[in-house]
């Protein structure tokens, strides 16, 4: 088990098994992503997705999880700041250079314009690109996001879905992705990687098989 | 149009040192002095420190609806003051205000230590928040069993206390006030980014870098020192530690506990001076913990149902 940031692999995984407590959910977990990659993580409910990934944070990769509060009073702008904890002051403040890869992330994602909103005020799509810019001011290079379409109307789960994939390609951040939306997530992922409900875990660069071995019943 | 605290603030202040017993000509010697300075400066100090607290408070346990009590903080104390009036003997000029005040104290502290010590086995604030809460009911009925052994004299003093006042404080207690005033407020304003980033829940807390318990404790440990020596003093005061920090986020439209300690500090002072006039208009002061509920409970109402009952949009 071990992760090593080498030139073209930006998160690798060897054998790792994850599990609560005593109970082990997937074993012998193995994987590389490459810069700039977008992947799927798809698997039925209680498979671990979400434990996996949080597995994967523990080694460094930030994880922006599901279902965070849009609290009234935070702008845009205040609630990245919030989430660059441990790139900030005990004020708060971020570094200038972490300040100028927000107003970067910002003008990505094409939401610069509502920097000085209040969160409360943004559709869950607009909320879910600022969750985003908060990944990339804290400069990861490996960004983890659990169900970031949940909640979202088709609309707004393509525009993420699509901003997803464009933030890889164009930042060279690998993004790994749970998701139950598979019809629309596998449309911007690269690959799959699956889980599956006896406990394997499956990366393949085709897709359809490795959807068919996880939701056999569906195909 | 956000209203200017300081003005607010200045002719509260101004209002509360003219209001009480006393003619006007009597207000230019010992009676501003001696009696009405003192109990202005316990108004500001005491209001500021509770609402500072309460801030934390709603912070960490994301309730709209926690103040500094609710981790039976002021159970600790009632139950101190208790002991120190009752149990201890039914002569009760042997104790003073100050005995009870320091046996107050010591209770708040025993209810935040058994907190802070439990904290490390609770993983979730929530439970936490219910061990107060529990912790605080405890204390209570322990109180209520003291009081009901209690003698005529004791059962005074206890219920004088219990009734809360600004009045009766000496400098040296305003001093000791203040001074844990700014210490609790350093406390806060330290652990300010961590505040921030709890209200988004715990495990974004978590998975940012911010240790929660770390949080929690200095957190408990600002609370406890400001509102246990408040409470010594001036007795439970409820209302403040609710309704300032509401006002605040009202006031400066952010909940980014740079801008809203500050702020909090500001119109717990103003709510507590303003209780303090209310309670110093009639001949005989009525107690300002029944003022403090007259003022705070429609302001909670008004605040809360226009906020759709929730601070937190999901």
């Amino acid at each position: 088990m071990g992760t090593n940031n080498i030139h073209s692999t930006a998160l690798r995984v060897d054998h790792l098994t994850i599990g609560h407590g005593d109970k082990v959910l997937v074993r012998d977990i193995s994987f590389e992503l490459a810069p700039g990659e977008c992947v799927l993580l798809a698997g039925p409910n209680g498979t671990g997705k979400t434990t996996l990934l949080k597995a994967l944070a523990e080694r460094g990769p930030v994880l922006i999880p599901t279902s965070i509060p849009k609290v009234k009073g935070f702008t845009v702008d205040a609630f990245i700041r919030t989430g660059c904890y441990r790139e900030s002051d005990w004020r708060g403040r971020i570094s200038a250079d972490a300040a100028a890869r927000l107003e970067k992330a910002l003008e990505l994602l094409g939401i610069q314009s509502l920097k000085h909103r209040d969160i409360s005020t943004l559709s869950d799509g607009e909320f879910q690109k600022a969750c985003l810019a908060t990944g990339l001011t804290r400069k990861a290079e490996v960004l983890l996001l659990d169900e970031p379409t949940a909640h979202l109307d088709v609309e707004n789960r393509i525009d993420v879905l699509r901003t997803l994939k464009d933030v890889a390609r164009r930042t060279g951040t690998a993004i790994l992705f749970s998701s139950h939306d598979l019809h629309d997530a596998l449309q911007v992922a690269d690959r799959v990687f699956v889980l599956t409900r006896d406990g394997r875990f499956l990366a393949s660069e085709d897709k359809e098989t490795a959807l068919t071995q996880a939701f056999p019943a569906c195909f | 149009m956000r209203p200017r605290l300081f003005p607010i603030l200045l002719l509260l202040l101004v209002f509360d040192l003219l209001a009480g017993g006393g003619s006007l000509s009597m207000a230019t010697g010992a009676v501003l002095w001696k009696l009405r300075v003192p109990r202005v400066l316990t108004a500001l100090v005491a209001g500021g420190a509770l609402a500072v607290s309460g801030a934390q408070m709603q912070a960490v346990f994301r309730n709209p609806l926690a103040d500094p009590h609710i981790m039976g903080v002021s159970g600790g104390a009632g139950l101190g003051a208790a002991i120190a009036t009752m149990a201890l003997g039914t002569s009760a000029a042997l104790f003073t205000g100050f005995t009870v005040a320091l046996a107050a104290f010591l209770g708040a502290f025993l209810a935040a230590f058994l907190v802070v010590a439990v904290s490390a086995r609770f993983k979730s604030a929530t439970t936490l928040l219910v061990f107060g809460v529990m912790l605080g009911f405890i204390f209570s009925a322990l109180s209520s069993v003291l009081q009901y052994t209690a003698g005529e004299e004791s059962l005074k003093l206890f219920y004088s206390w219990m009734a809360g006042s600004f009045a009766g404080c000496r400098y040296v207690e305003i001093v000791l006030m203040a001074g844990a005033l700014v210490i609790g407020l350093l406390l806060a304003i330290a652990n300010g980014k961590g505040l921030d980033i709890i209200l988004f829940g715990e495990e974004y807390a978590t998975l940012s870098g911010a240790s929660t318990r770390r949080i929690l404790v200095l957190s408990m440990l600002s609370c406890c020192l400001m509102t246990g020596t408040v409470t010594a003093f001036c007795g439970p005061l409820g209302f403040v530690g609710i309704v300032a920090p509401h006002l605040a986020r009202r006031i400066t439209g952010s909940a980014t506990h740079r801008q809203v300690l500050p702020a909090s500090l500001a119109t717990g002072a103003a709510l507590a001076l303003a209780a303090d006039i209310l309670a110093n208009l009639w001949p005989v002061p009525l107690p300002v913990g029944s003022t403090l509920a007259l003022i705070g409970i429609p302001l909670i109402l008004v605040l809360l149902l226009r906020n759709s009952a929730s601070n937190v949009k999901h």
